[in-house]
């Protein structure tokens, strides 16, 4: 420790088995110094030193020792890595940073929510091209407690510059005080919807609701119920706040609370967030499944789950999506009304009706809408 | 461009179909039976010995093939051998190398190598980039290495073949034996225009080898060797289909595409290979046709267990193999009828009276580099090194639709380039470019853009593709600009340069 602080920081990742992510190094010097080593220098060593050098400038040039190692990061990874190891070293705030303002939408499929971790930057760039429905961003589980600091500034650079395409993006934070942090961190980058685990009581949604209030943001929520105390009060959480939008289990969390060795033993936990999900108005969302290489055994469980009368489950490989996608498909013979129901819908609306029959059954707008959805949900890819 | 390599002519790229040779193939010397021993045996001790009876000199060309893969032992016994010897200033014509083949370096450095003419990748590749290699890279495509011979742009002195089973005769397969690795092919030319073929084995049976692969009457000796592979090597793990979610997204779109576009139907053909997304692609079309009931024509290997298990479920009647992969590709092709060796000849050949790869509904390949006008690079990277062999790369070009399998970006480098670091392909023979973020059809193949309109698939065009890469990776990056000495030399198919690799730092 040198003043109070660590002689050295480090922040990210380097070695011949990285890709896509740099290791900064900063320690306290006579004056600033700066170093790339680059497995892509001939072609971007000059512009990753005038990246850090403009970083470092912004910052009034601070007397430091700062090594970058890069192993093809791109540069909104070196500007997160570059950003949190002068704040882990320096103190204070990552710098402001806003991104495309998205709009949350209370309304959409979410069949599939592809994870991905939230320190693991190689995966981020090419996230939004499976046409997952849904994207989380990690902070929780899959960050270890030492890299928490690295991940937010990762997760919020990546929400400022990446296209997800089809994919409603989410960020999973953490619960307590770092969830607190979480969310000053990332909130203005626009995430659609945070996910809260570790949920117990309606407090700690209203909590979460409140602090987004005051960063403006808004963003929905979906909560993760994985404990025992948790389950017990699902209706009372799904009725929390008008952000929430959706309830998920935690399968695992929630067996070891119940001290249970098999799956089955989560049956009455999905029972209780299904009805408390329905009686609000939300959407019952179901846990990952842990088969990842074999698509007919996922297509199964999403079947099953679909079946329960949940609306979508977790993903962990961007492979599980499409399996995933035919799980939740409607029979051809729903399609077909559904068909039948935009075309007819889409012709009175044409010709200036606002309601009609189609096969005996009124059609107004939001029967018009959840035909359009049953359609987007045959469309398995 | 030189116009020279290795105190040989080169003649300038012409155009696909520009060049037009005359006069007459170069030949092996003649020789006659009467000299070889009537009982048929014709063994020599050891390999130094038969170097020696071959007449081993200074400055004389040495070949060996690869379907040892990263296996080989040959190459290093071979060397030592004519080190040994005090021999010196060889060219090795290898049909390709291996990061196996790195210890061979010390040969270059001790003067027994002058230099390789073959396909350089990996640690060799680098070495060469370095500028350390005495003499000019020749990197030519496996039809094209054939035709080298045929046209005598080099003339094989000594060919030492790896013969995982072999006759005191010669006749040789590599269906059999501790060491087998499947199919012979790259060595046909070798041993059909070399001064002089020595066979060597670790698996000598009795006369006759058969069904041998290659006839014992084209082979001078036979020398037994304790070991000549590694068959943990020969075959690596390449059966296992990739998990990298990004090839497996261009495989599936590369399948969406030929299913859309029409081209999977009865009686297709296609290339399959074991790259990752090559071998994803037949895993998907193989998938694609059990649920339609479509049965190929035939399919060109590269064989896999993929294509094994495709031959065996009547989804092709044929397996025409260049190169055996896996274990399940060895087994086959010394059980199954159906599973036929080729040589380079056969497949790819540039005077051949036609070949097989112009016959292919479907070559899927990679690229380092692509540009504008879809000409494309396969041998080096952006920032100039030299890391990979053309292979059978250019021949496979002539299909009826060549598809390059490539994502839009590799480490931050974006693949879709204004400037080429090296010209390997012309773009008139690359009909789509597939990756993770859609696919870009030759404006050529108006036939190809009317056959997929109206399906869900992502159209782009390359430009789109290149300018979304380009905001991911903050640019092109700086273009390395050649200067310094050259260090190979890209030939095509017909034998004319196309262009010039230069000295890396």
């Amino acid at each position: 420790m040198v003043g109070g602080r660590l002689a050295i920081t480090r922040v990210g990742f380097a070695g011949p088995s990285v890709r896509s992510d740099v290791l900064v190094t900063v320690e306290d010097a006579p004056a600033l110094n700066v170093q790339v080593e680059s497995t892509v220098y001939a072609m971007y060593g000059d512009e990753i030193r005038a990246q850090a050098l403009a970083i470092l400038n912004a910052i009034g040039n601070p007397p430091l020792q700062v090594l970058l190692e890069d192993s093809g990061a791109l540069p909104f990874m070196i500007q997160a890595r570059l950003e949190a190891a002068l704040v882990k070293h320096l103190g204070g705030d990552l710098p402001a940073l806003a991104g495309p303002q998205r709009e949350p939408k209370r309304d959409r499929l979410r069949r599939s929510r592809l994870y991905i971790p939230g320190n693991q930057p190689k995966f981020m760039p090419n996230a939004g091209i499976y046409g997952a429905d849904c994207l989380i961003l990690d902070l929780e589980d899959s960050v270890p407690i030492s890299e928490k600091h690295a991940a937010r500034s990762m997760v919020r650079h990546a929400l400022a510059t990446l296209d997800f395409g089809v994919s409603e993006v989410m960020v999973r934070i953490n619960s307590g005080d770092l969830g607190d942090q979480d969310l000053a961190a990332i909130a203005a980058c626009s995430p659609e919807v945070i996910v809260v685990p570790k949920v117990e009581s309606p407090d700690d949604l209203r909590a979460v609701a409140a602090r987004l209030d005051e960063l403006e943001s808004p963003a929905n929520i979906v909560a993760i119920l994985e404990t025992s105390l948790g389950v017990q009060r699902a209706y009372e959480i799904a009725t929390a706040t008008p952000r929430l939008i959706a309830i998920s289990p935690g399968v695992e969390d929630y067996l070891a609370d119940l001290r249970a060795t098999d799956r089955e033993a989560t049956v009455w936990a999905h029972g209780a967030i299904l009805n408390a999900c329905r009686a609000a108005r939300i959407s019952p969302l179901a846990s990952v499944t842990a088969e990842i290489h074999e698509p007919e055994r996922i297509e199964g469980y999403a079947y099953k789950m679909a079946c329960y009368g949940f609306d979508g489950v977790g993903c962990l490989h961007p492979g599980q999506i499409a399996p995933v996608h035919r799980g939740f498909a409607p029979t051809e013979e729903v399609l077909e009304e559904a068909r039948d129901v935009v075309i007819e819908f889409e012709r009175a609306i044409g010709s200036g009706q606002g309601a009609i029959r189609v096969h005996g059954r009124m059609v107004d707008e939001p029967v018009y809408q959840r035909a359009l959805q049953t359609l987007q949900r045959g469309s398995t890819r | 461009m030189p116009s020279e390599a290795n105190g040989r002519i080169l003649s300038p790229y012409q155009g696909v179909g520009g060049f037009k040779p005359s006069g007459r193939h170069a030949g092996p010397p003649i020789k006659r039976g009467a000299d070889f021993p009537g009982n048929g045996d014709k063994r020599t001790l050891n390999l130094k010995e038969a170097l020696v009876r071959a007449g081993l000199k200074d400055g004389m060309t040495v070949s060996t093939h690869h379907h040892f893969r990263n296996g080989d032992f040959l190459a290093e016994q071979l060397f030592s051998a004519a080190h040994e010897l005090g021999i010196k200033n060889l060219t090795w014509f290898p049909s390709a190398v291996f990061p196996c083949h790195e210890p061979l370096i010390r040969f270059i450095e001790a003067g027994t190598i002058h230099h390789i003419e073959g396909s350089l990748n990996g640690p060799l590749g680098a070495y060469a980039s370095q500028g350390k290699m005495p003499g000019l890279g020749v990197l030519r495509s496996h039809g094209s290495r054939y035709r080298a011979l045929q046209d005598g742009d080099l003339r094989v002195d000594i060919a030492v073949i790896a013969a995982p089973s072999c006759d005191p005769f010669g006749n040789m397969t590599g269906a059999t034996g501790p060491s087998a690795c499947g199919v012979l092919g790259f060595a046909v030319a070798d041993a059909q225009y070399a001064d002089h073929v020595i066979a060597v084995t670790d698996n000598l049976v009795p006369f006759p080898c058969a069904p041998w692969q290659i006839s014992g009457n084209l082979v001078d000796q036979v020398v037994v060797a304790e070991r000549i592979g590694d068959p943990t090597q020969i075959v690596s793990g390449t059966t296992q289909i990739t998990r990298s979610p990004e090839r497996l997204r261009i495989a599936e779109l590369a399948t969406q595409f030929v299913k859309a576009a029409g081209v999977l139907r009865d009686g297709w053909s296609f290339q399959a290979g074991a790259g990752g997304t090559s071998l994803a692609f037949t895993v998907f079309v193989a998938d694609e046709m059990r649920r339609g009931g479509i049965r190929a024509g035939f399919v060109r290997g590269g064989s896999t267990a993929v294509v094994v298990k495709m031959l065996e479920d009547g989804l092709t009647p044929v397996i025409l193999d260049g190169q055996t992969f896996d274990l399940d590709g060895v087994s086959s092709v010394r059980e199954n009828p159906g599973h036929v060796m080729t040589s380079p000849f056969n497949s790819y050949n540039y005077h051949g009276k036609g070949n097989i790869a112009t016959m292919l509904d479907v070559a899927i390949l990679g690229a380092t580099e692509v540009d504008l006008n879809f000409n494309a690079n396969v041998v080096s990277h952006s920032d100039g090194q030299l890391l990979h062999g053309i292979g059978g790369w250019q021949d496979a070009l002539f299909s009826k639709c060549t598809i390059l399998a490539v994502p839009t970006f590799r480490n931050r480098v974006p693949i879709i380039r204004d400037q080429l670091t090296t010209m390997c392909g012309p773009g008139e023979l690359v009909d789509v470019v597939v990756t993770e973020r859609g696919i870009a059809i030759n404006p050529r193949r108006q036939d190809l853009m009317d056959a997929v309109q109206g399906s869900d698939l992502p159209i782009r065009s390359l430009e789109e593709l290149k300018a979304g890469a380009e905001a991911l990776c903050g640019g092109p990056g700086r273009t390395v600009s050649p200067n310094g000495e050259p260090v190979a030399v890209v030939t095509w198919v017909d034998g004319t340069a196309l262009d010039t690799l230069y000295k890396t730092s």
